[in-house]
């Protein structure tokens, strides 16, 4: 049996994320535990400690060096990378195109998520099926799929561009990926086509808690579907709505593979975001240092995002 | 809801549906019909082929008169390997965090979390020199611990929102009867969350089969590569046979879609434990 939802346990938790003082003060509390605890989370202490913690403080170091992958000479020259990381024209781009991903699809997977939620809770016949086959596109391997929207996307012979012709739209008949003006939003969509079922069926877990009471009680009180919807089944999967968006604005400007894969960054840096832009001076232009500045500064933006988003949250429930 | 449904909602529901479901399964569709047809027919824009479009063609090529088997396997024991590392040390980590007061207990999830923040492009370079100084590039054991690493955090969440609703009476209960701390660990809390275990296991084994970036890194031959890589070259090669690269992507996705048929039903609800239940 598994014991009743205490969504206030994982509140606490995210409240922890933003507050280190109280985190290590919660930390240096806790009761004396016995020794085997320890040795059970050793391993993975461990493991996550030498593989994550050690190079991403390397990787801090590095940024204020002139590191270079093809010379060994390394000299310390203070924020300078910084400084020229902020007037690099590319990684502005990058930072652009990367915010613009990210906006657009996080905020499209969650409104098709939500309609996706509201369709799965209807009981209609065979719904089952439908609940149980959502996943399939989260869970395929990344190239996978990018390979699919390049069969797709492909010029005269790709799906789109055949039933655009069979439209007589043909002046339209374009590659998609190679496109400066359309490779942007086919990235959107294959990010779209990936995560829009994870936020369904989050949704729907969320939607599947709230006491049928409310919903009962609007009836009687004669309130309106849309009434219903915005009263009752907004708030109550809030919660669950916000860990969605920021675990996809994280994983999604931290994405590498859909964009490098698909696109390389081309056509003329349409599609070039920051992850591809720090892959690109490591193992291209070896720019060991300069990389390492870059991805921090997305490494920053990302945690100022987070800790926002959540205090955001947090006062307007306050 | 209790109200029956009307006629008109039902079919209302069905077509916004078909909607849905046409778009996220019909690229799928579309590769697997596309991986079937000759080369001339991929490229004649009909959209339904014909008899005489239809070949094995694709296949052959790929099994036969390509690295794809080699590729096949390196994914094959990377993704297991990474799949029971990662449960050997997931499992007994969350269940130190479920049922333990470990010191700095809620540091370390509070940790776990925030490693979701952290750029993965940003780690590779000091990871790279880690792998070269351990003498581990172009080798299983480099690229099953970066993929173990990868899939561990989000691992260790989730069993540990299985582990809490395992009551703690049943923990000391076992205890009492003179269970051994390993063999409570083994004979009760494993069992007890079992579906859990599983989802565990499907999350590792799909993180690593789908991982391109660490690959590319480690593997400096097609010695130890894996089939994302495999994919990427046929996309990349200067002849670019469709019908290889769509049978070679439907031969990479099956073992991947096989598991998922089995773990489904307890998917939706193990990615959810640990944000959901608490």
């Amino acid at each position: 049996m598994r014991s009743a939802p205490d969504p206030s346990a994982a509140r606490a938790r995210v409240e922890l994320l933003l507050d280190p003082g109280r985190a290590f003060a919660a930390a240096r509390e806790a009761p004396r535990g016995e020794w085997f605890g320890y040795v059970l989370i050793f391993p993975g202490v461990l493991l996550i400690g030498i593989v994550v913690l050690y190079p991403v403080l390397q990787s801090v170091l590095l940024s204020f060096t002139n590191a270079n992958l093809l010379s060994p000479a390394r000299v310390f020259i203070g924020l300078q990378n910084y400084r020229q990381v902020f007037a690099d024209a590319e990684f502005s781009t990058g930072l652009v195109n990367s915010a613009t991903l990210t906006a657009a699809a996080v905020v499209l997977e969650l409104v098709l998520g939500m309609g996706l939620a509201l369709l799965l809770r209807e009981k209609v016949p065979g719904i089952q099926i439908f609940r149980s086959l959502t996943m399939a596109s989260w869970v395929i391997p990344v190239v996978a799929t990018v390979m699919m929207f390049d069969l797709m996307v492909l010029p005269q012979y790709g799906l789109f561009n055949i039933l655009l012709d069979r439209l007589g739209l043909k002046q339209f008949d374009v590659f998609w990926f190679g496109n400066p003006l359309t490779a942007m939003p086919t990235v959107v969509m294959m990010h779209v086509w990936r995560n829009t079922p994870f936020f369904g069926i989050a949704l729907l877990s969320a939607m599947q808690m709230i006491p049928q009471e409310l919903y009962e009680a609007a009836e009687i009180d004669g309130a309106s579907p849309l009434q219903t919807f915005w009263r009752i089944t907004v708030p109550g999967v809030a919660y669950v709505a916000m860990i969605m968006v920021i675990i996809h604005v994280l994983w999604t400007s931290n994405n590498f593979d859909f964009v490098y894969i698909a696109t390389g960054g081309g056509p003329v840096d349409s599609t070039l975001v920051l992850p591809v832009f720090v892959y690109r001076q490591f193992w291209q232009n070896f720019q060991t240092g300069f990389a390492a500045s870059s991805g921090v500064v997305l490494m920053l933006a990302l945690m100022t995002f987070t800790i926002l988003y959540v205090t955001r949250v947090r006062e307007r429930e306050a | 809801m209790t109200r029956r449904l009307s006629v008109l909602r039902v079919a209302r529901v069905y077509t916004l549906l078909l909607f849905y479901y046409g778009f996220f399964l019909f690229p799928m569709v579309w590769i697997v019909v596309t991986s079937f047809k000759t080369t001339g027919a991929i490229f004649s824009g009909r959209l339904i082929p014909r008899l005489s479009d239809l070949t094995f063609t694709g296949y052959q090529q790929v099994w036969q008169f390509s690295p794809f088997l080699t590729f096949f396997r390196n994914s094959t024991i990377t993704a297991l390997g990474v799949t029971a590392l990662a449960l050997v040390i997931s499992s007994p980590g969350a269940f130190g965090l479920s049922k333990y007061q470990v010191r700095g207990r809620r540091g370390l999830v509070v940790a776990i979390l925030a490693s979701q923040m952290l750029p993965p492009v940003l780690i590779l370079v000091p990871f790279y020199t880690l792998v070269v100084t351990l003498g581990l590039s172009d080798t299983y054991v480099g690229i099953v611990l970066a993929h173990t690493v990868l899939a561990l955090p989000f691992c260790m969440w989730m069993l540990k929102g299985y582990m809490d609703a395992v009551p703690s009476a049943l923990a000391e209960a076992a205890q009492v009867d003179g269970c051994t701390k390993l063999g409570t660990f083994l004979r009760v809390m494993l069992p007890a969350s079992a579906p859990g275990l599983a989802v565990v296991a499907f999350f590792a084994f799909t993180v690593s089969w789908g991982d391109y970036l660490f690959v590319s890194i480690i593997s400096g031959s097609n010695r130890t590569a894996t089939l994302p890589l495999y994919l990427f070259q046929l996309s990349n090669s200067l002849q670019l046979r469709w019908d290889m690269i769509a049978a070679g992507t439907v031969l990479t996705v099956l073992p991947v879609v096989i598991l998922f048929a089995l773990v489904q039903r307890w998917l939706a609800e193990g990615l959810l434990t640990g944000a959901v239940k608490g």
